[in-house]
């Protein structure tokens, strides 16, 4: 099933042509609403009249998380406040969260991509899904849920956070799709294995994103649990999951290329790179209005191929994501930059600027160690003052990233200290 | 009078507090009394010394984490009641820790560890004298 053959299906020339349409009255409405990208423009020479099509992206600047950071919360966005009936937000690089703007149309365009995504993944209106992301500022959870609504489909908002709970239900419920993070599912699977319950539930279909995974953990996943596994791609940045998602044929995650214009650039040199070929991931939100992006760099690592895939789509595929042209992590999910810790440990007085983030996997869920060093002088003799420091940290890290660390207190002067880029992260993760 | 314990900040791992004593013995620095108390990351020792001052210097030179901190020390006789007595005239007070200092000629330590018959038989083997259980409690 396709859900929507008019556009999934185009021909490459016809979607040129409609993304050329787009982009230029995207340019237009830009230059002309957000004073930011105006002056971006100016700076290089650029006016709405010089970009005639798709031919003519090239001229146009990249914008990056720290022009969302400079213009904190709402400098980016196109509309009149009044318009705007959705906010966003994702993790920033510091203290400052990355803020995104929907206006009605927007969270109708977005739940279109998001059922086409769910059709992709053979998920129609006579499935109840269980959506198992985050409710809240993180998109996820309400992505899924509105694309998921908009396809008909029985929504179980669950949540994260009550894997007892969500297993109940999906017995119950006679639940057969569920949305959330494929180390997540692998988490479910393990329970409902050790309940004995593996045979008495009906789950067929998941749709798992947020983080990366592999062919091997999908065919895992697909074996223990007897279901199809499909992977879907998002970031708040451009819109949320949706963005892109794979078919029946895992050939790729097709791009939903009239909404977002892909390019592939060699993160160093910044040009484009030919298809097929790995670079960082750009899009360009076609008909996004709330907050429109132009060559946004997402620093995912990838590569695209534009040929018509087996099962008749036409859309642009991207490959499984080869890693990140920067220092972010993902952890259950959840988008961590060091420097996010860094700037959160500064504020505790009892600690020294030294760190080191330790990521595993264990059973199958992610987990974050922060090694601190205790301040000489901060230390002492009752086991209480650090427990009590050590629950601090981690109050204070937990507000920072949205996220439960384990916090371990380390003597000073024993974690490793750099010269020139210091090496903040070690990351144990094996991607089965 | 006050009595000054050295407290040592060190990782819960293999070879730290060696590492202490090690540095305690090149400085002839005696230990007559020690508590260790340990979470699952690090560990605390507190030690009962013959030198504090010059404990803390020779810790920190070696690049370990070591102050200074407070303490009473007070005698109770060897007989049953005593400590109890002591503790009920303090009975108003949180007591956040304690271990004993032996003031006989010879101390005796008490070890935690997990596999106990490995290290008795090593012990044993080494020409310590074990002590039974029976010569504990007394």
């Amino acid at each position: 099933m396709i859900w929507n053959e008019s556009k999934e299906c185009m021909s490459r020339d016809a979607m040129t042509h409609l993304q050329s349409k787009r982009l230029v009255k995207l340019v237009d409405r830009v230059y002309h609403n957000v004073e930011y990208y105006r002056k971006k423009m100016q700076e290089v020479g650029i006016e709405p009249g010089d970009i005639r099509g798709i031919e003519d992206l090239e001229k146009l600047p990249y914008t990056t998380k720290d022009d969302l950071r400079n213009t904190y919360p709402f400098g980016l966005f196109a509309v009149p406040r009044s318009q705007i009936v959705r906010i966003h937000a994702s993790s920033g690089t510091t203290g400052k969260a990355t803020v995104v703007g929907y206006t009605r149309t927007d969270i109708d365009s977005w739940a279109e991509c998001v059922a086409r995504a769910m059709t992709m993944a053979d998920i129609g209106r006579d499935d109840t899904i269980q959506i198992a992301y985050g409710y809240g500022l993180f998109t996820g959870g309400l992505g899924a849920h509105y694309g998921a609504e908009n396809l008909g489909a029985t929504v179980v908002p669950m949540s994260t956070g009550n894997t007892k709970k969500l297993i109940t239900m999906m017995e119950d419920f006679g639940v057969t799709a569920i949305a959330c993070t494929p180390s997540y599912l692998l988490h479910v699977a393990e329970t409902l294995e050790a309940e004995g319950m593996l045979d008495k539930i009906k789950l067929r279909r998941a749709i798992c994103g947020a983080e990366p995974w592999t062919e091997n953990m999908r065919k895992l996943i697909e074996d223990w649990l007897h279901i199809k596994a499909h992977d879907i791609y998002g970031l708040s940045e451009v819109m949320g999951p949706g963005v892109a998602c794979d078919c029946e044929f895992h050939a790729g995650l097709h791009v939903q290329e009239d909404h977002f214009l892909p390019e592939i650039i060699d993160p160093s040199t910044l040009k484009p790179v030919a298809d097929g070929e790995t670079g960082e991931l750009v899009f360009t939100t076609l008909t996004k209005e709330g907050i429109p992006l132009i060559r946004y760099r997402t620093k995912d690592l990838t590569s695209i191929d534009r040929s018509t895939c087996e099962c008749g789509r036409t859309t642009a595929r991207i490959s499984r994501f080869k890693g990140r042209s920067d220092d972010m992590l993902i952890i259950r999910g959840v988008n961590v930059f060091p420097s996010q810790v860094e700037a959160a440990l500064l504020e505790v007085d009892e600690t020294t600027p030294n760190y080191m983030l330790i990521v595993d996997r264990v059973n199958h869920q992610d987990t974050l160690e922060v090694q601190v060093e205790v301040e000489e002088r901060f230390f002492d003799d009752e086991m209480r003052g650090l427990d009590q420091l050590s629950k601090k940290i981690q109050l204070v890290l937990k507000q920072a990233l949205g996220l439960a660390v384990k916090v371990t207190l380390v003597e000073p002067h024993t974690l490793e200290r750099f010269e020139g880029k210091a090496k903040h992260v070690i990351d144990n993760r094996k991607y089965l | 009078m006050a009595v000054k314990q050295v407290t040592v900040f060190m990782a819960n791992k293999e070879g730290r507090i060696e590492k202490v004593t090690e540095v305690l013995k090149e400085n002839a620095v005696n230990i007559s009394s020690l508590s260790l108390a340990e979470s699952v990351d690090f560990g605390l020792l507190r030690l009962i010394v013959s030198d504090p001052e010059k404990a803390i210097a020779c810790l920190k030179s070696a690049g370990l984490s070591a102050k200074l901190s407070t303490v009473i020390a007070v005698r109770i006789s060897n007989a049953p009641g005593s400590l109890h007595d002591l503790l009920t005239a303090l009975k108003e007070f949180n007591i956040e820790y304690m271990y004993v200092l032996s003031t006989q000629d010879t101390a005796s330590m008490i070890m935690k560890i997990r596999d106990v018959e490995a290290a008795e038989k090593l012990l044993t083997e080494e020409g310590f004298e074990v002590l039974k259980p029976e010569e504990v409690y007394r």
